[in-house]
């Protein structure tokens, strides 16, 4: 009698943490998400100007940054993590926090969609990091 | 009849009186020494606990009073509130650089600054009133325990 409300309660947890984990791969993968504030991608560039693109198969970032003034580009994995009710990517050695924010957001500065990736501390450092980025 | 020379006995209670004597001074002066080491670790912790009370308390105050700026508790900062914000997180940030570096342990260090990050956040109108409240709520959740584990746990990178 237990069998099949218990086999759907299964299916359904396993949906949603499936769904939970991979919610911000799926926001981020796909075209160009650039640092809000940076120059073009094959013009010159300042310190701090990056450009990420997310691939969901396989779970990796392409990321070009600004050394001198031109885009070094480097491939990293990314995982998805979860502790204590929070959720993420990792990548470079860093566990992001991902949030969707709305055009309005001064950070934004009228680019939509608009993206934060805000780093978790990792108990070695007080310094956090936050980028924001839109396509 | 033959005369039997006495036989030669050695008195061992001569020599193992004093032996005693030592050994039982030796004990007491080291359950002396011990016990003082324990006493003075003991009153060290209680110290550090009554410092690490101390310390969460203006924590916790600092909190409270950026979790009561924003009247009603309205979503989003409104900008009649700021001046008020940016003043209290001016105290939690004198907690922050202050007061909590002596006495705190890293699970508390990570949640002051998730809600360091989280008042910056929402003061600049990207995350609203719940997020804010919640990593307050962690926040003081972290303190809790770090005071329950204070006389539990071995210390250990702590």
């Amino acid at each position: 009698m237990l069998r099949i409300p218990l086999a759907l309660f299964t299916v359904a947890t396993s949906f949603s943490l499936f769904a939970q984990e991979k919610a911000p791969m799926a926001e981020l993968a796909g075209p160009l998400w650039t640092v809000i504030g940076s120059g073009t991608a094959m013009g010159e560039c300042k310190p701090g100007d990056a450009i990420y693109t997310f691939k969901a198969e396989p779970a990796q970032v392409v990321v070009k940054e600004c050394e001198g003034r031109t885009y070094k580009t480097r491939t990293e994995a990314v995982t998805t993590w979860s502790a204590g009710g929070k959720s993420g990517i990792a990548f470079g050695g860093a566990r992001y926090e991902v949030k969707s924010l709305p055009a309005s957001a001064p950070a934004c500065k009228g680019n939509s969609p608009c993206m934060r990736l805000a780093t978790v501390p990792d108990g070695k450092t007080d310094a956090t990091r936050t980028i924001y980025l839109a396509h | 009849m033959e005369e039997t020379p006495p036989k030669k006995t050695t008195d061992y209670s001569k020599a193992v009186a004093p032996l005693l004597t030592v050994l039982g001074i030796s004990v007491g002066a080291w359950q002396f020494t011990s016990q003082m080491s324990h006493e003075s670790k003991m009153e060290f912790s209680r110290s550090m606990y009554t410092k690490k009370l101390q310390a969460y308390e203006q924590v916790g105050k600092a909190v409270g009073d950026l979790l009561v700026v924003p009247h009603d508790e309205q979503l989003w900062i409104s900008d009649g509130d700021t001046l008020a914000f940016d003043s209290c997180l001016e105290r939690f940030r004198t907690c922050y650089w202050g007061v909590l570096p002596l006495v705190e342990d890293s699970t508390v260090e990570t949640a002051m600054i998730q809600f360091k990050d989280m008042a910056r956040f929402y003061r600049r109108g990207e995350n609203d009133y719940h997020d804010l409240a919640r990593e307050g709520m962690s926040l003081m959740n972290a303190c809790n325990k770090s005071l329950e584990n204070h006389w539990s746990k071995p210390k250990k990178g702590d």
